[in-house]
């Protein structure tokens, strides 16, 4: 979405807001529901339908599995403990089937649309090795927007009542607005059933704080993504697209520029999302906690598209790490190896699976494949050396997360992170590497003192906005570390506070945007996934 | 329309919801704090939280309309802020002195030049043409001319009509140029980069007239060096876009309202030339009852020179051409339209007289600079 | 207890866990760090840990370990 269409998306909540006020409480869910199907349906056209038929397999599948559960419930009353036990292997079979058809269907919507191409592209080679010459013609599917998000939020929810969590849903539509929510469709947050659900179809007055609450934080979130992720994105588009002409300093400057124009692209669109959320009543999950705070690579990826990370540690990872053959790796590597290693062994083969899974989840492409790769070897390599980390912290008495040595570490982190932010801006692998070979080899003096980074694609006073709102999103960040979420702070508090700032917003946002005929439209990043 | 649309949908649901609220107050925790400000004046809280958003929306509405104020271009040059200044110079002509108007893209503040009609025919007229323009904006600049002319003829330059944009993209276009026509601040706002501070507090006073009337004054050379006859730009749209039938038909309305005579115009451009788009206009221009002036053809009447007269390869005439174009179509508008000649009408007359005499002496000092750099290269060679 | 300590230690090693009450939410314990508990825990007392029961209320102590394990050995 560009800026314009997200003036359209709060008209548009706004309208549904009033509708959703006018329903009896009891009935407001089946205006989300509503909103949610008229807004996918003009953003994807007919390949909106495809959401229902991930309902669809998410439904079915859930109401099995917890019908299954109820049955064993019942019939394990009055049966021996052995008994108990052979009756529990027969339905977890029973239920592991359940789950994993409702899981294959749904993912494999998601596969078909988004990945075969790069399937096609990676077998059509190995075809040829055995003399097919002709290969797999490329398909053409439109992939709906937001189904990287919605599928799997439906497969979270599958788990969930495989796992006993939660029930099924009985009422379809119920199921199908938890899916399909309208402020997620874009960029998530990737959202539990247990946690959201409810919220959406209970029903919510209206409040002057959620109200006021979530248009701050709309505002905030205009403020992130038109003021300063549109405005880097011309600077850093200039240099990463023109690379081989420019040096070290230069492509250090977009790299970072590059790095701010993602958070605040991501993390503004999110903020819009949640407000809008907000402005209902309904709390989203977080999906960003100061990442850049982070004292380890582990650490950013806990604070950065929270949602993402928890989902495939939930999900994935525990499912993979503590499956019998998982189990057997970790028992069979104890007997030979010594307990460090043998414990660290199985969980990073799981860790493995699950940053191939978010690398993959980013894109359809070889790049993605090894973004992930590079984020799973920092942390195999974090998790080697930490025990050393920690004894020499010990031995010489030493916090590693505070005075100097936090600091280095969060230095590090941000240093690794841009790294990885680079890989992932860059158009293809060799591109990467020209890039980071251009920041060792091209040093080049002049670029510092010649003015050329005050005008990369854009003019000096564009930097000045950047720089004052990257210090205005710091502040914000650093008493949110403290315990106060200023934002939150503002909507509550008294009304000339209150006032001055959604307005003072709303001027800054209108003068200082970077919208218009001097600036071209920006697609979000995190909308393509 | 931001105004409107919050107006009308935000204080809905702050009069609307008390009343589910009243029977449950005891559950939902209110700031205690404001319950106690509203018993003290014992108003209430529907009427007060009505207030409160009335007071909000207008403080928003005044900040909106004194931060539009702040960037408005007080002057209608570049310098001032104004975009296509040239486009907009009309804005300073006496009013009522223009008869003919010409609007259009980059074809038309090439292939016109009302100096040339001035000098041949005494017509009054100005071509207002932007780069890239598309029907709808042609309309807001009508519009906007509308404010102190009211010409005898109005000139619609047709390649507007095909643009490069595809249908979504024109969509969007039009929705961008209805923002900025209703809120100026949207396209003007990054002129606090380099604005004068004076501005802040002066009024808008368009009064920066332009000799040339709006035409791009260029006398360079650079011929089209394949066969004319050759050009034809296969059809890309079996159909002209929704946005710019609308706007072509809210065009002839107003026309029609204020008795102007409108005219659609192709003029000559090999870049976009197309047998096809020009029926598919003809057609069209018949259905609304409207003459469609085709003088983009092979030995169309206007006898262009691809050699001479473009000075980029065909894409666009330069002042040779434009010369060309202005004396065909101001004897027509005299012939077929009922354009007088001004040039007895001492209110116009001295002026326009004075702006050809620096017409003049512009072609004469970029035809003096053409000749030298064609010696330059010529020595090069 | 001691034994749970001593995986403890093997899988955080140098530091003294025993009355820390946010193993998981001072972010001492990643899910790396859980994972390789769970391996050595499952092994040690011979129990089921699944991944309903990774949840940070259950690993921030060790008296929430130990009461975990209590829960799964019934």
């Amino acid at each position: 979405m560009t800026y314009d269409s997200y003036l359209f998306f709060a008209a548009y909540a706004l309208i549904v807001l009033g509708i959703y006020l006018l329903f009896p409480l009891k009935y407001r869910w089946t205006v989300l529901l509503g909103a949610g199907a008229l807004f996918c349906g003009f953003l994807n056209g007919p390949v909106a339908l495809w959401v229902l038929a991930c309902a669809g397999f998410a439904y079915v599948s859930a109401r099995h599995l917890t019908t299954l559960q109820d049955r064993f419930a019942k019939e394990k009353k009055d049966l021996s403990k052995d008994e108990r036990k052979a009756l529990k292997a027969r339905y977890t079979r029973r239920k592991k089937w359940t789950a994993a058809g409702g899981i294959v269907g749904a993912l494999s919507i998601l596969l078909v649309l988004k990945y075969c191409n790069f399937f096609i592209g990676q077998i059509n080679p190995l075809l040829s090795l055995f003399g097919v010459t002709e290969g797999i013609p490329f398909l053409s599917l439109a992939l709906p927007m937001g189904i990287s998000y919605y599928t799997l939020q439906a497969i979270g929810y599958i788990i969930d009542t495989y796992r006993g969590v939660c029930r099924a849903e009985k009422n379809f539509f119920k199921l199908l607005l938890f899916v399909s929510f309208f402020p997620q469709m874009t960029e998530g947050p990737i959202a539990r059933y247990g946690q959201l659900a409810p919220q959406l179809t209970e029903g919510h007055r209206y409040s002057n704080e959620n109200f006021t609450g979530g248009v701050t934080l709309i505002l905030w979130g205009f403020f992130k993504k038109i003021v300063i992720s549109d405005r880097a994105s011309f600077m850093a588009s200039e240099v990463f697209d023109n690379s081989a002409s420019y040096g070290t300093f230069a492509l250090i400057t977009a790299a970072v520029l590059y790095t701010v124009q993602l958070y605040t692209d991501f993390s503004g669109c999110i903020d819009i999302m949640s407000g809008t959320a907000r402005m209902f009543g309904i709390r989203l999950p977080e999906n960003f906690r100061q990442p850049f705070f982070s004292h380890s690579v582990g650490e950013f990826w806990r604070r950065w598209h929270i949602s993402l990370g928890t989902w495939f540690k939930d999900y994935v990872f525990y499912s993979v790490s503590l499956s019998a053959p998982f189990m057997k790796l970790s028992k069979a590597a104890s007997a030979k190896l010594n307990k460090f290693l043998a414990a660290l062994l199985p969980s990073s083969c799981a860790l493995l699976i699950v940053w191939l899974g978010t690398g993959l989840w980013h894109g359809a492409d070889m790049k993605y494949v090894v973004y992930g790769l590079y984020y799973f070897l920092i942390m195999f390599l974090g998790s080697l050396v930490d025990p050393l980390g920690a004894k020499a912290a010990q031995k010489w008495g030493f916090d590693r997360k505070k005075g100097v040595f936090g600091a280095l570490a969060v230095a590090r982190t941000i240093l690794l992170v841009i790294i990885g932010m680079i890989m992932f801006r860059a158009g293809s692998l060799e591109e990467f590497a020209n890039y980071l070979w251009g920041i060792v080899s091209r040093v080049n003096y002049g670029e510092l003192t010649g003015g050329v980074l005050l005008c990369l694609g854009t003019d000096t006073p564009d930097f000045i906005v950047i720089g004052a709102g990257a210090v205005m999103m710091l502040i914000v960040g650093i008493m949110k570390e403290r315990g106060t979420d200023v934002l939150q702070t503002v909507a509550k508090g008294p009304i000339y506070i209150k006032w001055s700032v959604m307005l003072g917003l709303i001027a800054v946002i209108l003068v200082f945007g970077a919208y218009g005929p001097n600036y071209g439209p920006v697609d979000n990043i995190y909308a393509q996934f | 329309m931001e105004e409107t649309t919050a107006s009308k949908t935000a204080p809905a649901p702050a009069e609307e919801s008390p009343k589910p609220e009243k029977d449950s107050k005891p559950e939902e925790t209110p700031n205690p704090e404001k319950d106690s400000r509203h018993s003290g004046r014992k108003l209430p809280p529907l009427v007060i939280k009505g207030v409160r958003g009335v007071c909000f929306f207008v403080l928003l509405g005044l900040m909106l309309f004194g931060l539009n104020h702040v960037y408005l271009p007080k002057n209608n040059t570049k310098e001032n802020g104004m975009r296509n200044a040239s486009a907009f110079s009309f804005y300073a002509e006496p009013a009522n002195t223009i008869d003919t108007m010409i609007i259009g893209n980059s074809d038309a503040y090439s292939a016109f030049s009302p100096m040339e009609m001035w000098n041949a025919y005494g017509m009054t007229s100005y071509v207002s043409g932007q780069g890239h323009l598309i029907v709808p904006e042609s309309y807001t600049v009508l519009e906007q001319v509308l404010q102190n002319q009211t010409p005898k003829v109005l000139v619609v330059e047709t390649d507007t009509i095909f643009s490069k944009y595809t249908k979504q993209e024109l969509e969007h276009k039009t929705a961008e140029v209805l923002l900025y026509r209703a809120y100026p601040l949207l396209q003007n706002h990054d002129r606090w980069k380099n604005m004068d501070i004076a501005e802040v507090f002066q009024l808008p006073d368009y009064h920066y007239r332009t000799y040339a009337k709006g035409q791009y004054m260029s006398c360079k050379v650079d011929p089209y060096k394949g066969d004319p006859k050759k050009k034809n730009k296969v059809i890309q749209n079996p159909e002209m876009d929704w946005p710019v039938k609308f706007y072509l038909n809210r065009i002839k309305e107003v026309c029609d309202e204020k008795g102007i005579k409108l005219i659609l115009v192709r003029v000559p451009c090999l870049k976009t030339r197309s047998v096809d788009n020009q029926a598919l206009i003809r057609r069209y221009a018949d259905e609304i009852g409207v003459e469609f002036l085709d003088l983009d053809y092979e030995n169309s009447p206007v006898n262009i020179n691809w050699k001479t007269d473009t000075r980029d390869k065909g894409t666009h005439l330069n002042c040779y051409g434009a010369k060309k174009v202005s004396l065909y179509l101001g004897q027509y508008l005299m012939d077929h339209y009922g354009i007088v000649s001004r040039k007895d009408d001492a209110s116009v007359a001295s002026a326009w007289n004075k702006d050809y005499e620096r017409y003049q002496e512009e072609l004469e000092k970029q035809a003096k600079a053409e000749e030298q750099a064609r010696v330059l290269a010529n020595i090069g060679k | 207890m001691e034994t749970i300590l001593e995986i403890l230690a093997e899988v955080k090693p140098g530091l003294d866990l025993s009355s820390e009450t946010e193993l998981v939410d001072s972010g001492i314990l990643d899910s790396m760090a859980i994972i390789q508990l769970v391996a050595r825990l499952s092994d040690e007392f011979d129990v089921e840990i699944t991944p309903v029961d990774l949840v940070p209320e259950n690993f921030n102590s060790v008296q929430a370990i130990e009461a975990m394990i209590r829960r799964l050995e019934d």
